[in-house]
């Protein structure tokens, strides 16, 4: 901002509409430079500068008003009334509670959706990472096998019985086991 | 700045003890505010009667709701805002409020011409130009004349000594406009107070 030297009304309406801000001091040093360069050639503005700083100092310096001397006694009174810090919850209250908890579950579910996303991916890259790991050195098991282990868990998880005492489970335990590792080498 | 930020600590482990029941607490938050809150009421409602109900009030529902005050605002912003709203309240409902005051371009009954305007020492002095009651209540009357909307933030601002900020906070509104609304309001008041300073030319 630039202020003219030679001041005519609209220059001196845009300094006078930054004196106040000029009497605060929070212009910039630039600012201050060109309003006061302004000031040392209008007696208008001066005026008006020395006015608002009257008036500023007069309302900082307004005498302190305070309350009367039964005031902490009457408000204590007004306050016993209300029973504890906080006052009795109302129903209005309640729905303030209310209120805020929404909002608090309305801000924290997307930051709650983002970590069970990370949770679904670490839970994803472990089941790709861990079983495959294991691959590594258990062999897959042939496709009777599984068929087999699973009528075995079926029948024990229907019966509850223990494998080891019932002849279905025996059976079945036998089907699943399977041949050895040679023999199945040799129907691959 | 030590010192503001010792206050604002004090301030919080009061609130803190406020909102877990601690009556003493906010025994100690009444004592340390009360006369803030009040003499900007004051200046609001101009009047010693409705300033002391209003203030009493101010707290009661500090008391009521301090469980709710979260450290988003400082508790000084917290209460004036509480303040504020009492007394918009109350000018809305108070016609007498807003049409009590005297035009300081009216000769009223005080000002019947025989009341010396002029300051008759030249060394100015804004406290003994204050105990002068002729310039005191010109400038409350010219506060009261003023829109609520500009006292609020010429009291707060030049009265109270909150910065922008804070005020913008209290009133919910931009920065700017608490500008402007200061602009404005002192440029009313230097306009009705001109004839009683005493300004060298």
């Amino acid at each position: 901002m630039k202020f003219e030297l030679n001041p005519n009304n609209q220059v001196c309406s845009e300094v006078q509409r930054r004196l106040g801000e000029y009497i605060d001091n929070t212009l910039s040093g630039r600012e201050v430079w060109d309003i006061e360069r302004h000031l040392a050639a209008c007696t208008e503005c001066n005026m008006v500068l020395a006015q608002t700083t009257h008036t500023i100092t007069l309302l900082q310096h307004a005498p302190l008003q305070d309350t009367g001397v039964d005031f902490m006694a009457n408000l204590h009174s007004r306050l016993d009334t209300l029973g504890p810090v906080g006052g009795r919850r109302t129903i209005r209250d309640m729905a303030a509670d209310l209120f805020m908890a929404i909002q608090t579950h309305l801000v924290l579910k997307p930051v709650r959706t983002l970590g069970m996303g990370v949770a679904a991916l670490g839970a994803a890259a472990l089941m790709v990472t861990v079983p495959a790991a294991l691959h590594t050195r258990v062999p897959a098991p042939l496709a009777g096998e599984v068929i087999s282990q699973e009528n075995l868990d079926r029948h024990v998880a229907v019966t509850a019985s223990n494998p080891f005492d019932d002849p279905v489970a025996a059976k079945l335990e036998a089907e699943a086991s399977g041949p050895d590792i040679g023999s199945r080498s040799t129907t691959e | 700045m030590i010192a503001v930020g010792n206050i604002m600590h004090a301030d919080t482990a009061l609130v803190l003890r406020a909102q877990a029941n601690d009556r003493a607490a906010f025994n100690e938050i009444v004592l340390r505010y009360k006369a803030k809150v009040y003499n900007y009421i004051f200046r609001m409602v101009h009047s010693a009667l409705d300033a002391e109900d209003l203030t009493q009030e101010t707290f009661v529902r500090a008391y009521l709701s301090i469980r709710s005050f979260q450290s988003r605002s400082s508790l000084n912003t917290w209460l004036f805002r509480i303040a504020t709203n009492l007394c918009i309240d109350f000018s809305r409902k108070n016609r007498r409020v807003q049409g009590m005051t005297t035009s300081l371009s009216q000769e009223g009954e005080e000002d019947s011409g025989d009341v010396e305007r002029e300051i008759p020492d030249s060394a100015y002095d804004p406290q003994r130009l204050l105990m002068n009651t002729e310039l005191g209540n010109k400038l409350n009357e010219a506060l009261m004349e003023l829109p609520i909307k500009l006292r609020t933030v010429v009291l707060m601002y030049d009265i109270e000594g909150l910065p922008y900020e804070e005020i913008a906070n209290v009133l919910s509104c931009p920065l700017g406009t608490v500008k402007s609304r200061l602009f404005n309001a002192r440029g009313v008041l230097r306009t009705k107070l001109a004839p009683y300073l005493e300004i060298n030319s």
